[in-house]
């Protein structure tokens, strides 16, 4: 298992030096909050038989204290495997290739798995797609919240645990006779809800949200987005939506970052991103999405996004770009700091 | 003038029998007329458990009505002469939500397209077969000599869905029904197997009927849209009227829900309390126990459909003023060959 994660990472920062940590990597110097989470230069390659597969080539971004940051992507382009990564659940045939994750001053993956173990829902915790589907059919949800509890050394008399349950589902605005149900008296969007009770049961830093809506209705969607974001400043932590909703993304992240065949291509502010950005793939992508403000204004892109085993030399978007010059098909474009909070991977942006 | 396909006051009961509880109605007196003529096309939205999809497996006589009937060309569906239900079949296309399964891993996906072909005898000769596919290929904006002799898995989600469309179109039918169309494709390629659609509207004059979940492509795309909520008609009438200004509170809850692509539009701070979906009495408003306008009188009566402008109705108690206008009249409401933005591609 351990073999999968390199040794040497340690080592490798300090060598590499240059670590572009997207926006704000350096601490508190600038008065911005301090980072809670760090990537830098990470890559995830799954092994196939017709060769490696670029899921996630060099990414790095830094996820700060209380702030909800969304990575957004189309399908293939690496933002699961990023997610699983980050919480150590990357499984073979996919392998760390290079990078580090830091949670604070810990390195993820250099640790081993009983620490890795003790660190999840404690300290960083995932709401998985579908997650509301792994919820046991044949336990009672007051249960099954108390297992989370017991697995990490916390032992509570049974009035104490009744008192947790209520004051987490509290949270989630759902009622005590919740705790009493099984999986199956509930909706899609109360099943979801206590996933993110269970998620937030250990007051985690890091909330990694998964597409946690994909399968809800829209009213029900709004109603599980609003209690994530409520649960998450009641607590304090962090959060990491992935996912590929770009609506979703405008309504309840603060910046965000957008990946395009495993690289990230922009980290931007919200608003920036929506309302001038910089990246050609990012002002492609947002003039694609239909919207209920004006009408038939929406362009698809030409093109399709290339195959991971086989990725393009340069900047991986050129092939679709129409702006594309020589460079962009020989150099890979550097993510980096146009203005303050500002990174694109763009040779021409400026 | 005959329509092409009409829903007759179509209600449909799944379960029931013997015990009572765990019978679904799963849409109830719906009544549409898609009329060849004068091509247009209709959004039918709505959320899981609505009733869309019973709809599109009723109009194409897939699953048959418990009550009422759909009629081709004036004819019960179940009762079609052999001749008629070849009509039948190249008149009325589909297609469907997942542009994975529709297709068999081992062919390439020239088969999806010579079988129609073959099999209606639309072509003379060999040559005659593939200027066709050729011609329904660059119709959706595929490049023949990229798409064909390729197998499915080459092929991305929208173009595998644009090949759909393509097969659809050989068939040259008088309307298509398209059920969740994109709702498997990502974004930046969304827009243009939306754009083939709207494109075929125009160029050929086929009506779509099209089933979504997604108020914002059924606001882009339709001339005329369907509400459904829990099998009944909740709102229906011109496209832009019912998104824009919507009438009934389950319109205005589903509008105010759609996350916009715009971070200075937020969601409204507060979002209605999540009730349980207890059921009310089978007379009472669908939609009464979620409703924050719910009176009285939507507990113990079912509202029927009131006129509430010339191209909208709205089933609500709170417009009981207006004329009612029956289920079987619904389409009054609805404006053929309205001009719609186009869509670039």
């Amino acid at each position: 298992m351990s073999s999968q994660f390199p040794e040497n990472v340690r080592e490798q920062k300090s060598i590499e030096g240059n670590v572009s940590a997207a926006a704000g990597s350096s601490v508190t110097a600038n008065g911005q909050k301090p980072d809670v989470l760090r990537l830098e230069n990470l890559s995830v390659y799954y092994d196939t038989a017709r060769g490696p597969v670029h899921a996630v080539e060099d990414v790095s971004f830094s996820l700060r204290a209380k702030e909800r940051f969304g990575l957004a992507g189309e399908s293939g382009s690496g933002k699961s495997s990023m997610a699983l990564t980050i919480m150590r659940l990357i499984k073979p045939p996919a392998r760390v290739v290079s990078g580090s994750i830091w949670l604070e001053n810990t390195n993820l993956l250099s640790l081993p798995e009983s620490k890795i173990k003790e660190l999840r829902l404690a300290q960083i915790a995932l709401i998985a797609q579908g997650s509301m589907n792994s919820l046991n059919p044949v336990m009672r949800i007051r249960n099954q919240m108390a297992l989370a509890l017991s697995d990490h050394g916390i032992k509570l008399t049974k009035s104490e645990l009744d008192e947790k349950v209520t004051s987490l589902l509290a949270k989630v605005g759902l009622t005590p006779q919740v705790a009493n149900m099984f999986p199956h008296e509930l909706s899609g969007g109360m099943k979801q809800r206590v996933i993110i009770a269970m998620a937030i049961s250990l007051s985690p830093k890091v909330i990694i949200a998964d597409e946690p809506t994909s399968a809800l209705d829209v009213v029900v969607q709004r109603q599980v987005m609003e209690t994530l974001k409520n649960a998450q400043s009641e607590i304090g932590a962090s959060v990491v939506l992935v996912g590929h909703d770009m609506g979703l993304m405008a309504q309840f992240v603060q910046r965000m970052g957008i990946m395009y065949a495993g690289r990230l291509m922009e980290v931007s502010p919200v608003g920036e991103i929506f309302k001038q950005p910089r990246h050609p793939y990012t002002q492609r992508l947002i003039s694609s999405l239909p919207s209920t403000e004006t009408k038939g204004n929406f362009i698809g892109i030409p093109g399709l996004p290339p195959s991971l085993l086989d990725v393009p030399t340069g900047c991986v978007f050129h092939p679709r770009c129409p702006l594309a010059v020589d460079r962009c098909r020989v150099e890979v474009p550097k993510l980096r700091e146009l203005q303050k909070d500002l990174w694109v991977a763009c040779h021409l942006a400026s | 003038m005959t329509a092409l396909l009409e829903a007759r006051s179509v209600t449909k009961v799944f379960g029931g029998g013997l015990f009572d509880r765990t019978k679904t109605v799963a849409l109830e007196d719906f009544s549409m007329t898609i009329d060849g003529d004068s091509p247009s096309i209709t959004a039918v939205v709505g959320e899981s458990g609505s009733g869309k999809t019973t709809l599109a497996r009723i109009l194409l006589g897939v699953t048959s009505p418990t009550e009422g009937s759909v009629l081709y060309k004036g004819k019960d569906l179940r009762k079609l002469s052999k001749a008629d239900s070849r009509g039948f079949l190249s008149d009325v296309q589909v297609i469907f939500q997942d542009p994975f399964e529709v297709y068999n891993p081992f062919y390439k996906v020239d088969h999806v397209l010579t079988t129609p072909i073959e099999y209606m005898n639309l072509a003379k000769s060999n040559a005659e077969k593939w200027q066709l596919i050729e011609q329904a290929l660059e119709t959706v904006g595929l490049r023949p000599e990229e798409t064909l002799g390729r197998y499915p898995h080459q092929l991305s989600g929208g173009q595998r869905q644009r090949v759909m469309v393509a097969r659809a179109l050989i068939l040259k039918p008088r309307m298509i029904l398209a059920d969740e169309p994109v709702s498997m494709i990502d974004a930046s390629l969304r827009a243009t197997v939306l754009g083939s659609l709207q494109r075929i509207k125009e160029e050929f004059g086929i009506s779509i009927v099209y089933i979504t979940h997604d108020l914002t492509t059924a606001y882009q795309i339709g001339d005329n849209i369907i509400v459904l909520y829990r099998g009944s008609v909740a709102e229906a009438g011109n496209v832009d009227l019912v998104v824009q200004k919507p009438s009934h509170p389950y319109t205005r809850l589903l509008v105010g829900s759609i996350p916009v692509p715009n971070p200075d539009h937020l969601w409204a701070a507060e979002a209605p309390p999540a009730l349980p979906n207890r059921k009310g009495s089978h007379k009472s408003c669908k939609f009464a126990d979620r409703c924050p306008a719910a009176m009285e009188k939507c507990l113990q009566q079912t509202p029927p459909l009131y006129q509430t402008d010339p191209y909208r109705a709205a089933a609500c108690f709170l417009y009981e003023d207006a004329p009612i206008l029956t289920n079987e009249k619904m389409d009054n409401v609805f404006q053929a060959n309205m001009p719609v933005a186009s869509i670039s591609h």
